[in-house]
Order: C-alpha cells, then sequence, then structure tokens
C-alpha cells in the first residue's frame, strides 16, 4: 500500500491508493469524559461531534453524534456512490457498506484531516475495489483495453530486474503523458489505466457532459501519446530499455 | 512485465506524492503545487476529493440521492451492528418455517391441519380423470427468454438488421420499465424509461450497432413507488458480419 496517511486505523482495503492505518496517536488513552452541555448538534462541526463521540462514555449520547454526523453525510456519500454504479439499490448497498466501516474505525480518527477527506479515503477505496471486482466478473471482453497505447509505449517496458529501470520508465512515461494531455485527458487516462475505473463512471465522477464522455478523451488522448512518441523517437529523445 | 502492469506502475502512488491532508489543504488554494502539477497521480486524487467534497447531484440523479439517503436512515441500526443486522435477516428467513413445525403449545394444530388440507386435495386431484389443460400453443410468436420474473421477447442471438426497438412481457404490477443498453463490459451506453413494453431505440443509438459487435440489453420492473420487481436476464444481441447499419455514424 503506498502512502498511506495516518489518518487512523486500517480499514481493510485492497489495491493501489490510499488506506488509513494506525498511528502512535491512536494509543494513547482518550481524555477523561466530559461533561456535554445540551446545545443544538446542528451548532457542531464535524470534527467536534467525532471529538465528543470519542470522549462520551454513555451509549446513547454517542449515538446522538454519529447520528448526526453519519445524517450530514448521507447525501454526499450517496451522491459519490452513484457515479460508481448508476443503479440506486447497488449505490445504496455500497454506500451502507462505506457508512459500516465509517462507523466500525470512527474511534481511531484523530482530527487530522477534515472527516469528511477521512470518509473520502474509506468511500474512494471501498467503491473502487468494488467496481473494479463487479468489472471483473462481468467483462466477457473488454471493450477497450488500450492495447495500441499500451504498445506505443511498449519500450518503455523494463528489465524485470532492474528497480532503475523501471522507475526510469515510470518517469518517462508521466513525462509524456504531462507534455501530450490535457489536464482532462490525463486524469481520464490515469483513472482509467491507473485505477481501472470503468469510462461511465469516469464520466460520472468528473461530470463530463460531452455525448460520448470520457470515452472521447481517451480516443484523443491515446492519438496524442502516439504522436509524441514518434516525434520523441525522430529526437532521439525517447529512452528505450533493453 | 506485462504492458498494462508497466503504465499501472507509472501511474501509481509515489513516495513523493501527497497525503490525502495535504491534498484537502490544496482544494482552495490559489496556485497548483509543483509536485501536483507534474503527477498524474496527485492530481487524479484531488479531482476526485474535490468531486466528493463539492460535487453536486447530476441533473437525473437528485432523486436517488434523496432516495439512497432515505434508505441509509433506515438502516442506520444495521450500518451501526452489521453482525445482528445479517443475524437478524437469517433468522427472519428461517423464522416462518420454524414457527410453523415448533410443537410446544397447541402451535402443532397450524400445520397439521394445513397439511391435512394438502393431503385431501392432492388426493382428490389424483382420483380427477380429467387432465389438466394444457395452455394454447405459441404458435409463430417469437422465441420468450425466461428470467426469474421478467421475460424479454427480443432482440437477442445474431440480427440481420439493426433492431428498431426492444421488446419484453409485461409483468403484473408494474408501472414503469428501465431498459438498459450495454457495451459488452456492461458500461451504459443508453437508457430510458417507459410504461410500454417496448422501447424504440433513437437513431444515435441504432448507428452504434455495427456488425460483429455485441450489445447488451436489460430491462428491469418498477412499481408506481419507484421500487424494482423484477430483472430481466442480460440479453445479447450482435448484428452479423456483412449487414451494415442503418445509419451513419455520429
Amino acid at each position: 500500500m503506498l502512502n498511506a496517511v495516518a489518518l487512523g486505523e486500517r480499514i481493510g482495503e485492497t489495491g493501489p491508493g490510499w488506506a488509513v492505518r494506525p498511528t502512535a496517536a491512536s494509543q494513547t488513552p482518550k481524555t477523561p469524559a466530559v461533561i456535554i452541555r445540551p446545545m443544538s448538534l446542528e451548532r457542531l462541526l464535524d470534527e467536534e461531534l467525532v471529538a465528543r463521540y470519542q470522549a462520551v462514555a454513555d451509549v446513547r449520547e454517542r449515538e446522538q453524534y454519529v447520528n448526526e454526523l453519519f445524517r450530514r453525510n448521507y447525501a454526499r456519500v450517496a451522491r459519490w456512490c452513484l457515479r460508481f454504479v448508476d443503479d440506486r439499490e447497488s449505490a445504496a448497498d455500497l454506500a451502507q457498506e462505506v457508512f459500516t466501516k465509517a462507523y466500525q474505525n470512527l474511534g481511531s480518527f484523530q482530527g487530522q484531516s477534515k472527516f469528511t477527506t477521512w470518509l473520502f479515503v474509506i468511500a474512494r477505496n471501498h467503491c473502487l475495489n468494488a467496481v473494479r471486482s463487479n468489472a471483473r466478473e462481468a467483462t466477457e471482453q473488454k471493450a477497450d483495453d488500450g492495447e495500441d497505447i499500451l504498445f506505443a509505449l511498449a519500450d518503455h517496458a523494463p528489465s524485470p530486474y532492474s528497480k532503475v529501470e523501471r522507475d526510469s520508465s515510470a518517469k518517462q512515461i508521466r513525462e509524456l503523458l504531462n507534455e501530450a494531455l490535457d489536464d482532462t485527458e490525463r486524469l481520464v487516462f490515469t483513472l482509467h489505466y491507473g485505477d481501472e475505473l470503468p469510462l461511465d463512471s469516469i464520466t460520472r465522477t468528473l461530470g463530463l457532459e460531452n455525448q460520448s464522455g470520457a470515452k472521447a478523451y481517451i480516443v484523443s488522448a491515446k492519438r496524442k501519446l502516439a504522436r509524441l512518441v514518434q516525434q520523441w523517437k525522430a529526437r532521439g529523445q525517447y529512452m528505450e530499455f533493453k | 512485465m506485462p504492458y498494462s502492469e508497466n503504465l499501472k506502475a507509472a501511474l501509481a502512488t509515489t513516495s513523493e506524492c501527497l497525503t490525502p491532508e495535504q491534498l484537502e489543504a490544496l482544494l482552495d488554494a490559489p496556485h497548483i503545487h509543483p509536485h501536483v502539477a507534474n503527477c498524474p497521480r496527485c492530481q487524479a486524487e484531488l479531482a476526485l476529493l474535490k468531486s466528493f467534497e463539492t460535487g453536486s447531484p447530476l441533473a437525473d440523479e437528485g432523486g436517488a440521492v434523496a432516495w439512497i439517503s432515505a434508505h441509509l436512515e433506515r438502516r442506520l441500526d444495521d450500518i451501526k451492528n452489521p453482525a445482528a443486522a445479517s443475524r437478524r435477516v437469517s433468522a427472519e428467513q428461517k423464522s416462518l418455517l420454524a414457527r410453523l413445525f415448533q410443537l410446544d403449545g397447541m402451535r402443532w394444530a397450524f400445520p397439521a391441519a394445513a397439511l391435512a388440507a394438502l393431503a385431501i386435495a392432492s388426493a382428490f386431484l389424483l382420483r380427477s380423470e380429467r387432465a389438466p389443460e394444457l395452455q394454447a400453443h405459441l404458435g409463430d410468436q417469437p422465441a420468450v427468454y425466461r428470467s426469474q420474473q421478467l421475460m424479454t421477447i427480443g432482440p437477442a442471438g445474431g440480427l440481420e438488421s439493426v433492431p428498431q426497438d426492444l421488446r419484453w412481457q409485461p409483468l403484473s404490477g408494474a408501472a414503469t420499465y428501465r431498459v438498459e443498453v450495454m457495451e459488452v463490459d456492461h458500461s451504459k451506453l443508453w437508457s430510458a424509461e417507459t410504461s410500454g413494453t417496448s422501447q424504440d431505440l433513437p437513431s444515435s443509438l441504432r448507428a452504434k450497432i455495427v456488425p460483429g459487435k455485441s450489445i447488451l440489453w436489460q430491462v428491469t420492473a418498477l412499481d408506481v413507488q419507484g421500487r424494482v420487481l423484477a430483472t430481466s436476464q442480460v440479453q445479447k444481441f450482435v448484428l452479423q458480419s456483412g449487414h451494415l447499419s442503418d445509419s451513419p455514424a455520429q
């Protein structure tokens, strides 16, 4: 798992991307329970609700805080899940699983980020894993497996024995992407080939409004990359790994 | 190393990439961070975080967001205690049979009476001389492909021309039908809702139905409250080679 961030406990996700892992601070004892004066829950920030949830021993009071916290974020998570599956029943199941994981790990939230960022990490990892798993089960053949662009970048296939070659190859591919593609093309390309996110999900997640959505960006990205590879080769700028 | 793995490695997170906390700080930053400017991975993560934080519902998803929010509110106890929820669902599935066959008290009388009635009815039917009536022959009606409840009519299989519409059998209690047309990887090409039992295909979609390309479709029956009653099996058709699409490509 790369570059995991210390926002709390690991949440059992697999695959590339972020996970939440334990920190030394999470081992410190909780502050003693404090007397919470009655006040409107609506006035509390998300992070204050979590802090009170962690501090209070009374179960009923704790549940009030978490109920308020979750209700504030129902729509945000629902929207997110709909981008990944596009039917409300499946999205509801996904959203329920996201909140279940959040609830199970809420005790480890350290307040080093906004609560919504912490929730994003959970939702992102969970939905990406779910959609990748579904795509593998359902796919008879990939509609657009990008073989042509992968062949265009084939000269970058490094020796399996050299980490230096692998790192150099990855660096040069990133340079190719940065030079050849505009911002949206690069985003779509990264999410599709890096995260295996289906084009339909990318279209909705990025709010693309053109007729063919993310697919158009992939087509133009592949064309531009192929052209740039040829230019680099002509200039001798193209490093080959043998 | 396979090419796809090579590309994936180039697009993966590196040790220099920013953490979510650091990306969070960039959401409202006036200028772009030097690392993010050159890192497709961090650019993608920042875009996803922005989408999560600030995204408003798309034009067609406001109702679905409200429905899911209501669903989550109803399931709040299950969210907090999924193990208990799972046990409860399992217990509910077993409870009917369990209640029927518990022998304490007088509860045995009800299942016993039901079994007796069933035995009498069976005996009566077996002694009847009349054979059960056969359903009328369907003649040259189109083939019917059965799903669990909702049956599609067509198109399916190899086709000689681009289909004009999708057709299915009516389902009792259905108020509307949601039709979805997909590519073979199940990515959506087009969808529509109708109250009838057929749906014309728009010319923009028909233009995409080209020889040799497999197309999937599925229909879902919804009641008046928008709840799913049944979903058909996914049907697949393909325009056979040598037959051209009737519309120019878009």
